[in-house]
């Protein structure tokens, strides 16, 4: 039932949440990065996930991979319109207080595919930023988007064709 | 150039991006990274934009000061300064073009002066308490400060509720660590509160076994699966094994050196729709735990 969808496995050796946090974080980042195609936001994105993380964290960390959660609650936040703005605000102030310089700018090349990925429906865009700059097995996929491996492999497919054809390029 | 490999390329421009920047550091150590809670609304943000006077007079507030080691520093006490803002004087409204509905400046009398707040806001750090020694990096710091005011940690903003009650968390750096927070209310009236405490990193020691307290859980209850299946976990004495047991299937483990278990448990026979009882038994102590499943595999 629904509560499969959301499959993550426990582990028999749970680990600390600030060595969690300093292995993961750039790497989220970078998910929310090219998820929400903000550098302004992707920071606070992450950091966001980070804060749930910790919150539960007596529950996360007995996860077989709190990775792959931390990463599904970027990858949903990331691609919410309402979190990608607020997150963006957020990031504004900061920078108006000189406490933070956004991310540096993508070239061009680089902007245009993952402008093409965002454009692809969620769930795809989401399978194929995992995919991609995580280099995941779609068995992860799955579980980090709390879906099938059979689910993943149909968005993964699906987004890969309109992506190559929004991108003018072959499978 | 086909897809997999633009892909690539793509992904690398985000990695290098990513890896050459620093990210919500506030000292140098790795340690020492800060993590915040900032769930602030968009009137949030617009107000930290506002208040970006008195954040000017903000430094870091998060140091693991060298000279203020667990050995050498003593515990500070809390310090709490105000600073008050300059009484403003609130003038008539102006009249608008059109003149008719603003009122005019009275003649021959004083402008019209509201009261202004000129009093700081309480600010007060209820948790961790000055001094504190503590074993964890990741701590919630907590205090009470007047209602609508915004406080900071530093750049960070806190959550603060209506009742005025703050927290945020940040992971210390080993040693001692000042906290430094500031209050802002409304009228821009600004308080200031620090306190000092010290991380001990923990020191590795195996427990009795008598102090590994046995727990179990069941993940799921259900499976929609075939064949359906559940997860079980929990803690116990390291080395001891876990059974689980019930009418149509069963399974067992071992607990780890951390004391932690973890296993699977497919149950092929189970009949659809139909709860049964499922025993998760410690073999050592004799303890167990009852769990429901139900199979809904069609």
């Amino acid at each position: 039932m629904a509560r499969h969808v959301d499959d993550m496995q426990m582990i028999a050796r749970p680990e600390r949440f600030d060595v969690f946090y300093q292995r993961e974080f750039r790497a989220v980042v970078g998910l929310a990065y090219a998820l929400s195609g903000s550098r302004l936001a992707a920071e606070d994105l992450a950091q966001e996930a980070f804060m749930t993380a910790h919150q539960q964290w007596e529950k996360v960390r007995l996860y077989e991979s709190p990775g792959a959660w931390v990463r599904r609650v970027v990858s949903n936040k990331s691609v919410s319109l309402y979190r990608r703005k607020a997150a963006e605000l957020r990031a504004l102030a900061r920078i108006a207080l000189d406490r933070q310089v956004p991310l540096a700018e993508l070239d061009a090349e680089d902007a245009e595919f993952w402008g093409e990925v965002r454009a692809l429906p969620k769930r795809q865009a989401q399978a194929i930023a995992l995919h991609y700059l995580e280099d995941r097995p779609v068995a992860e996929v799955a579980a980090i988007l709390g879906c099938t491996e059979s689910t993943a492999k149909v968005h993964l497919h699906k987004g890969r064709k309109n992506l190559a054809d929004r991108l003018g390029v072959t499978e | 150039m086909n897809l997999d490999q633009r892909a690539r390329q793509a992904a690398e421009g985000i990695k290098s991006n990513v890896s050459g920047h620093p990210l919500l550091m506030m000292n140098a150590t790795p340690a020492q990274v800060p993590l915040v809670s900032r769930m602030l609304s968009f009137a949030g943000a617009f107000a930290l934009v506002a208040i970006v006077g008195f954040m000017m007079v903000q430094t870091n507030m998060f140091a693991s000061d060298s000279d203020e080691t667990a050995e050498t520093a003593p515990p500070t006490t809390v310090i709490v300064t105000t600073t008050t803002a300059p009484i403003e004087t609130i003038a008539p409204a102006v009249p608008s073009e059109g003149g008719s509905e603003a009122p005019a400046e009275p003649i021959g009398e004083d402008p019209v002066v509201e009261p202004v707040d000129s009093i700081a806001p309480d600010l007060v750090i209820t948790a961790p308490i000055d001094g504190d020694r503590l074993k964890e990096t990741a701590v919630v710091f907590a205090g009470t400060t007047e209602p609508g005011a915004t406080v900071m940690a530093g750049p960070y903003q806190a959550t603060v509720t209506d009742d005025g009650s703050w927290s945020i968390v940040l992971i210390l750096g080993e040693g001692g660590n000042r906290a430094r927070f500031t209050a802002t209310d409304e009228a821009g009236n600004v308080s200031e509160a620090s306190i000092v405490v010290y991380y001990d990193p923990p020191v590795t020691t195996t427990k009795p076994t008598s102090e590994w307290g046995y727990t179990a859980h069941a993940t799921y209850g259900e499976c929609a699966l075939a064949p359906p299946y559940d997860e079980y976990y929990g803690t116990a004495a390291p080395g001891t094994t876990i059974l689980v047991l019930s009418d149509y299937g069963s399974g067992s483990t071992v607990a780890d050196g951390d004391g932690n278990w973890w296993v699977r448990v497919e149950f092929p026979t189970a009949p659809t729709g139909k709860a049964f009882v499922v025993k998760v038994k410690n073999e050592t102590t004799y303890e167990k735990f009852t769990f429901e499943f139900v199979s809904l595999a069609g």
